[in-house]
């Protein structure tokens, strides 16, 4: 092609990229949220944690202190933080111990009688107003008259303060200036809880962003720090580090990559073309889940192009092969079938993933197979037009050929695959330690430095358990209140004997229909209360009339309709009790949060008795089954995609010695691979399982190349420069993985460069045809 | 020791570099003459006219000044209530009660009385100049200190905090709030004074400039 139409193809293909990229940034909606990765539930548990993991109240809350100024100073700025975060439609309470006896509003204000439980074990009778009215004569006498004078009318018997000391979280930390602050006085305190799953990084982030924004508002230039903890923060946290790690070993990875490319090929133009395959591959994968399935998640797409990374062997294998006596395209023609091959029986291997009944494993197998298809299928017919007539000759180097020649005169044995597949399925049955990880935080572990600042900020705090969590269902909101009612004493006994520090239920906020009537009964009449009002004040120094407020609210309360949970959660703390009792498929559930959770024992031969009419909830457990169930569908999906594989191979290939000798080298690297992590001591998670899968692409390519080489020894010469460039290329860009400090990049990492070098070696060794070991003669 | 114990001082009054917000140098002087060693006490007596109530609350106790940053009072009559002002918090205590807590900005007329007591206990006038508008009427023999604060927001809680005294020793301390209510403090020879049933107002501050 001359130059001039090589140029006009290159525009035609970037236009058509970036059309692409135009289409994938509009229409692909990138989820982050970790559920929308799970399986579908399959026990009650399990279908919980769904609901629950991110959405429990625990792992919504954030943990603030505020730090490095003068305690005067931060108790200013909490006392301003926490309502400018209450307006902040991202965040559902804020609390920095400031009494707030705006928890109702006005007009549920009579309610007061029928939420405190004072009326349970005490009629406003004389004798009780008597002593209450005594107390506050007291108050009025003392300091504290200064913010009880303007209540005393309306509600002598302080039942607003009573309500605001139960809807404080159980365990209160310390205060200074009216703030909760740490025990040595140097932190100002605040629990925040987002309207976000704690285990959704990118909403979690904007929450985080839009604390740090409010915060500085306030602080101005004061030396005042924030300190976030909390689920949410660490989500982020490993998110953060996670993908700048990623990032930096990525930059490297392509610097290498690419002066390796640039050695081997001497042309910079070629290696910049080079790059177009798999760039087109993974932007046709992004655009068919936009066209497929609107969004895809965030680690689909992560593992996504760590299996398509395969696809930038397929412009090496071309560049490898060029010559002088052949133009790309002949070349590109005769390497067809054989990177067909290996792109068709992957691809048709992935359909297997479409049985897992899985969205994130559907959405895997679409952008794969799409991936793969387009890297492969734009080499074959268009990155070959695109390169120059003059390109370099990889047989024409003499260290090559020698090279060579070492190689084919290596021993092969045929008991070299029967005697290390052996070995390697005794090591794996014989290596000590779990063979799977199912805890997925594991692998995405929070500093510890930042894991001891939580722990001390959470017992601080009296924050609840971000691990178990009472559940309560019912068939309505009523039978839920009047079963956290009944849990109420128990939990109470639970707390004494010291297996809890404190607990959250429902009911606290909002008591059920039968404890609001029988409370609403105990009001007395007007003309009674208004006798045992004037017999208490008897001798006391009140002024007549003082307490016609407070006289005209019980009245009104005797009347009132019994408040319900859908007005109570329109009202002030609405979202607080939304975030604990809420409706859900036709049934309704109760959250009870648990504090300083000491004893997990005790809450689990409490959730066993059968009076308890509440289940314990362990979502470290729970999401721990979820992800075996996932693995199972995962291997399940492996399984029939290994079959079919081997079917699209044996199809391809037709003579039985051919078959054996592609698909032997990858599947004795899996065992190798396996027996060398086992022996290390690293339990399986699914990233290990992914790279396996990358790294058996990778074999099955080898292996069919080296398979494949033709008699000329010039063109095997090729072949295995082809070879030692991709495996040198994939295990450059591996190892750096592999020596990350985080043990997700180090488990994909090291798992792809184990497989890369054994499939290599072993692609050498028994791939090729034994007839053809003896160098042929030099042509 | 007692607060009829005046702690002879020689020394120029502190804060000769006052630039902004001073007091007047006869004020500066009739504050320096109240200087007391600490910790001080005083038994009072305690008038408050509080709005809600027919009749004042008269309680007596026990002040026990430790720092500018501590004050305890001990009412010990007619009910028993330990109140602690440490850094800013309040600690209010009865018998059989759990304590109440809160923190002194809440308390706005208290923390008008601490600020005023405590710079007039260090014979500090620049400190109470800096809080507060100074203003004196009366001689040397029976003096008057009108204190206004300075702060907008102290200043919509407290109208006044006005003291009241004799030669070196203040007798009265009287903290008029915004809202209409008033506390009146005796101290020293004025604490154990008997008082009319019900006390008023106006007798009370005629009592506190020296006329009976």
């Amino acid at each position: 092609m001359s130059l001039r139409s090589r140029f006009g193809l290159l525009l035609v293909w970037l236009a058509l990229l970036a059309g692409l990229l135009y289409y994938v940034v509009t229409g692909l909606k990138v989820s982050t949220d970790l559920r929308s990765f799970m399986p579908p539930a399959r026990t009650p548990e399990q279908r919980l944690l769904l609901d629950e993991i991110g959405e429990g109240p625990g792992s919504r809350l954030l943990l603030l202190a505020l730090d490095g100024a003068e305690p005067d100073t931060l108790a200013e700025i909490s006392r301003q933080l926490a309502p400018r975060l209450r307006t902040d439609p991202r965040f559902v309470r804020a609390l920095n111990g400031e009494g707030d006896l705006a928890a109702l509003t006005e007009d549920l204000l009579p309610y007061r009688y029928l939420l405190s439980p004072t009326l349970d074990t005490q009629p406003l009778d004389r004798d009780f107003l008597r002593a209450e009215l005594e107390q506050r004569v007291q108050d009025l006498g003392s300091p504290a008259a200064a913010w009880l004078k303007p209540l005393l009318g309306r509600d002598p018997t302080l039942e607003m303060l009573k309500l605001a000391e139960a809807w404080a979280p159980p365990g209160e930390p310390e205060r200074y200036a009216e703030v909760w602050f740490s025990r040595d006085g140097k932190r100002a305190l605040l629990l925040v809880e987002t309207v976000a799953g704690g285990f959704d990084p990118a909403a979690q982030r904007e929450a985080m962003d839009a604390l740090q924004d409010h915060f500085r508002a306030i602080a101005g230039d004061a030396r005042a720090t924030l300190i976030v903890s909390g689920p949410g923060a660490f989500t982020v946290h490993i998110n953060t580090a996670t993908s700048e790690e990623a990032n930096r070993i990525g930059l490297f990875d392509s610097v290498g990559f690419i002066l390796l490319l640039l050695i081997a090929y001497r042309r910079i133009g070629t290696v910049a073309a080079g790059a177009l395959p798999l760039l087109s591959g993974g932007l046709a994968g992004m655009a068919a889940l936009a066209l497929l399935f609107g969004g895809a998640h965030g680690i689909t797409l992560a593992f996504g192009f760590t299996l398509i990374g395969v696809a930038q062997d397929y412009p090496i294998h071309l560049f490898s092969h060029l010559s002088r006596s052949r133009t790309p395209a002949e070349v590109a023609r005769l390497l067809w079938p054989t990177l067909a091959t290996g792109v068709a029986s992957t691809c048709i291997a992935y359909l297997a993933f479409f049985a897992s009944g899985v969205d994130g494993l559907e959405q895997l197998a679409v952008f794969t197979i799409v991936g793969l298809a387009t890297a492969a299928l734009t080499t074959r017919f268009g990155l070959v037009h695109l390169l120059g007539s003059r390109p370099h000759d990889a047989a024409e180097s003499a260290w090559l050929a020698a090279l060579w020649r070492r190689l084919a005169a290596l021993p092969r044995p045929r008991w070299l695959a029967p005697l290390l597949a052996a070995a390697a399925v005794a090591a794996i049955a014989a290596a000590p330690g779990a063979f799977w990880e199912n805890n997925l935080a594991a692998l995405t572990p929070a500093p510890p430095e930042l894991v001891a600042r939580d722990a001390e900020l959470r017992a601080e705090l009296g924050a609840p358990d971000v691990r178990y969590l009472l559940v309560i269902e019912g068939k309505d909101a009523e039978s839920v209140l009047a079963a956290s009612e009944k849990l109420d004493p128990l939990l109470a006994e639970v707390q004494a004997a010291g297996a809890i520090a404190g607990y959250e239920l429902p009911s606290r906020y909002l008591p059920s229909a039968a404890t609001q009537r029988a409370r609403q009964q105990q009001l007395p009449d007007g003309e009674a209360l208004h006798a045992a009002l004037a017999a208490a004040q008897q001798g006391l120094p009140f002024k007549p009339g003082s307490f016609d407020a407070f006289e005209r609210d019980v009245q009104a309360a005797r009347a009132l309709p019994l408040l319900d949970a859908e007005r109570f959660f329109a009202g002030p703390l609405g979202l607080r009790l939304k975030s604990q009792l809420q409706p859900r498929d036709g049934h309704w559930i109760g959250l009870v949060s648990l504090t300083g959770v000491n004893d997990a024992g005790a809450l689990v031969a409490l959730a066993a008795r059968p009076d308890v009419p509440a289940h314990l909830l362990d979502l470290k457990h729970a999401s721990e089954s979820l992800v075996a169930a996932y693995r199972t569908r995962v291997l399940l999906s492996l399984l029939a995609a290994g079959l079919l594989l081997a079917g699209v191979v044996a199809v391809a290939l037709r003579r039985r010695s051919r078959i054996v000798r592609v698909l032997l080298p990858m599947a004795v690297t899996t065992l190798l691979i396996l027996a060398c992590l086992r022996l290390g001591g690293v339990s399986l998670s699914l990233f290990h399982l992914i790279a396996l899968v990358l790294a058996a692409g990778l074999g099955l390519d080898y292996a069919l190349f080296f398979e494949h080489a033709e008699d000329d020894e010039r063109e095997q010469r090729r072949t295995l420069h082809a070879i030692l460039v991709c495996s040198a290329s994939t295990f450059l860009v591996f190892l750096l993985l592999a020596l990350s400090s985080l043990p997700v990049l180090r488990a994909i990492g090291t798992t792809v460069t184990l497989g890369v070098a054994f499939n290599f070696v072993l692609a050498l060794l028994l791939a090729r045809p034994r007839q053809e070991t003896f160098p042929a003669t030099e042509k | 020791m007692s607060l009829l114990f005046p702690l002879a001082s020689h020394a120029a009054p502190e804060g000769a570099a006052c630039t902004k917000d001073c007091a007047a140098p006869a004020i500066a002087a009739l504050v320096e003459g109240l200087k007391r060693p600490l910790p001080a006490q005083t038994a009072y007596t305690e008038v408050r006219f509080v709005q809600m109530l027919e009749a004042p609350l008269v309680l007596r106790g026990e002040l026990e000044y430790q720092s500018s940053a501590e004050l305890g009072k001990k009412v010990t009559s007619p009910y028993v209530e330990n109140t602690t002002i440490e850094n800013g918090q309040v600690r209010i205590e009865r018998p059989g009660k759990p304590a109440k807590r809160f923190s002194l900005k809440r308390a706005p007329a208290l923390a008008g009385f601490l600020e005023s007591f405590s710079a007039t206990l260090a014979g500090d006038a620049q400190r109470l100049a800096r809080s507060y508008e100074l203003s004196h009427s009366g001689d040397a023999a029976h003096w008057q200190l009108t204190l206004k604060p300075r702060d907008p927001a102290l200043a919509k809680q407290v109208r006044q905090v006005l003291i009241s005294g004799e030669a070196n020793t203040p007798l009265c301390f009287e903290v008029e709030e915004a809202g209409g209510d008033t506390s009146l403090l005796l101290v020293d020879k004025l604490a154990g004074q008997p008082l009319a049933d019900p006390p008023q107002r106006a007798a009370l501050q005629q009592l506190c400039r020296g006329r009976p």
